[in-house]
């Protein structure tokens, strides 16, 4: 079908497999009376549900929650949790706060850009090892064509404290197997000898996420909140501020590093 | 690393008596407001932001406010638009409003994401030659955003250039100073029978920022900001009529799925 005929079907027709509200009678989702069938799940079984239509064991989901945990800093510094504090100094309400810190968080310096490009990376990494590729020789053509391996290195430390938690977690819950998640820490080896560069919790946990069968846009979803707990204590503690009382920038503060000389508008050309 | 902000073009000398409030702000050595605000213009000081210093020469400035004019008001029918009504008649904050708009028109359908893509091909095509097959660009690395579905700056859903894309074209190509709108205007005709369907207003926006000597990241969110004063005017209208004049589609929605009553006990 070409031009209009490829919409042409939409108009005024939604089908859906996951759900509608009747109201005043029911509502379904994925196919599931959403009061009376899915009302007694944990949140976090329930969010995963919806985004992968599939029901997790209890260790799984715990793992899940622990991700979520793990990456709640309550710290005003880094920039997507900064949005939230300054939105707060400058009384926006709390959901413009936490739905600018969030969409933030598909970052490409930390969050979730990372996170999805550890997904693929391992995606890549396990279909070339099926075709017969050196592991040692994988790592180094991507890193050598798109001169980074996601979930390797962070912008203000070396470490990432994240990683022996993760780890003693997934042992504590009997999770601590898996195509991806043993080759994550071969990877790390080569990553570390040859770069000096430390794994961080995006490639662990998109080791573990691979092997748990999640697609890219399934794993972005998945992480969309995890920052969430932790900024919803820095607005509320901007709010109790007194108004501007985040960071306010005095005009020494800014640095003009242009060479550019004092001119008048009308006389330039 | 110190606590400073670094910027490349703007400085703020502040009062004598308040370190935090600025007394004189320059824009690449241009007092904004003791002497561009009272002999320049709107077009003329967002071209001398967006352009990275360049004092825009007449032409420019016309082709700016003309580019201003062509997307100031995508309609209600438009996605983004109709996005910020969703937010405007459910009565909820002006923040909201906008973020709508700008989170459904940032996308790669008609949508800010497609700008870059196009100006970079627009480009290549003027300076390399059109090629005989032309298809979505492959995306080379896997990110939160979707693969191209179809060939940015380009409609897959319309049949033949509309009307209003033809005058658009028309009209902003006189103040081409730079060529590619005319080059476009001149080679749509020739894209679409290559591409299968015609230009599209971020395919014009793209060649008019190339005209403009504005830089991609710059374009993407200019193309996104260009288009919000038909969403403020839209969602105020929506927002004055009300959730019972706006449609909410009772009964479009066919579910595929569906289990029916609940058979079980209910307590």
């Amino acid at each position: 079908m070409k031009g209009h005929e490829r919409i042409s079907e939409f108009e005024n027709c939604i089908k859906t497999k996951m759900g509608a509200a009747f109201g005043g009678d029911r509502v379904v989702f994925r196919g599931h009376d959403l009061h009376h069938e899915l009302a007694d799940m944990d949140w976090m079984e329930f969010y995963v549900f919806g985004i992968t239509g599939k029901r997790f064991p209890k260790p799984v989901i715990e793992l899940l929650n622990f991700f979520w945990v793990c990456t709640s800093y309550p710290d005003p510094r880094i920039w997507n949790n900064r949005i939230v504090s300054l939105a707060g100094a400058n009384r926006s309400t709390g959901t413009q706060a936490l739905s600018a810190g969030l969409m933030t968080s598909e970052a490409g310096i930390y969050g979730h850009r990372q996170s999805v490009k550890a997904v693929d990376f391992y995606q890549r990494l396990t279909t070339a090892i099926d075709k017969g590729e050196e592991l040692e020789c994988f790592v180094a053509e991507d890193m050598k064509t798109r001169r980074m391996i996601p979930g390797y290195g962070r912008p203000m430390a070396k470490l990432d404290e994240r990683v022996p938690a993760a780890v003693k977690k997934i042992k504590s819950l009997g999770l601590d197997h898996g195509r991806c998640y043993e080759l994550c820490f071969e990877v790390a080896g080569i990553v570390q000898r040859k770069w000096r560069m430390n794994m961080n919790i995006a490639s662990l946990g998109a080791a573990k996420i691979t092997d748990l069968g999640f697609t890219t846009s399934q794993y972005l979803l998945f992480m969309y909140p995890c920052f969430l707990a932790s900024m919803t204590m820095l607005y509320q503690e901007a709010i109790e501020k007194p108004e501007g009382g985040v960071l306010p920038v005095r005009c020494n503060s800014l640095v003009n590093t242009g060479e550019h000389v004092v001119r008048p508008w009308l006389d330039a050309t | 690393m110190d606590n400073n902000i670094y910027s490349t073009f703007w400085q703020e000398n502040a009062q004598k008596e308040n370190p935090f409030i600025a007394e004189e702000c320059f824009c690449y050595g241009y007092n904004v407001y003791d002497d561009v605000l009272p002999n320049g213009s709107s077009a003329e000081f967002i071209l001398l932001l967006f352009s990275q210093g360049q004092k825009p020469s007449v032409m420019a400035s016309a082709l700016f406010d003309k580019l201003t004019l062509f997307l100031a008001n995508p309609g209600p029918r438009d996605p983004s638009v109709h996005a910020a009504m969703c937010s405007a008649v459910s009565k909820t904050t002006a923040t909201a409003v906008l973020t709508s708009a700008l989170a459904v028109g940032g996308g790669l359908l008609g949508g800010g994401h497609e700008v870059p893509y196009a100006m970079k091909q627009i480009s290549e095509w003027r300076n390399k030659g059109i090629p005989t097959t032309i298809e979505a660009p492959e995306q080379d690395c896997v990110d939160v955003w979707l693969p191209f579905e179809h060939v940015p700056g380009f409609a897959p859903n319309e049949d033949r250039l509309s009307r209003p894309l033809a005058q658009g074209l028309s009209v902003l190509s006189k103040c081409s100073e730079r060529g590619y709108l005319q080059w476009l205007s001149e080679h749509q005709a020739e894209l679409q029978k290559i591409i299968g369907y015609p230009v599209a207003t971020s395919g014009l926006a793209a060649a008019a920022f190339l005209d403009l000597g504005i830089e991609a990241y710059i374009a993407e969110q200019c193309y996104m900001m260009m288009r919000l004063p038909g969403v403020i005017a839209h969602a105020h209208d929506q927002h004055q009529l009300g959730f019972q004049k706006f449609p909410f589609f009772h009964d479009s929605l066919e579910l595929e799925d569906d289990p029916g009553a609940f058979k079980g006990e209910v307590a």
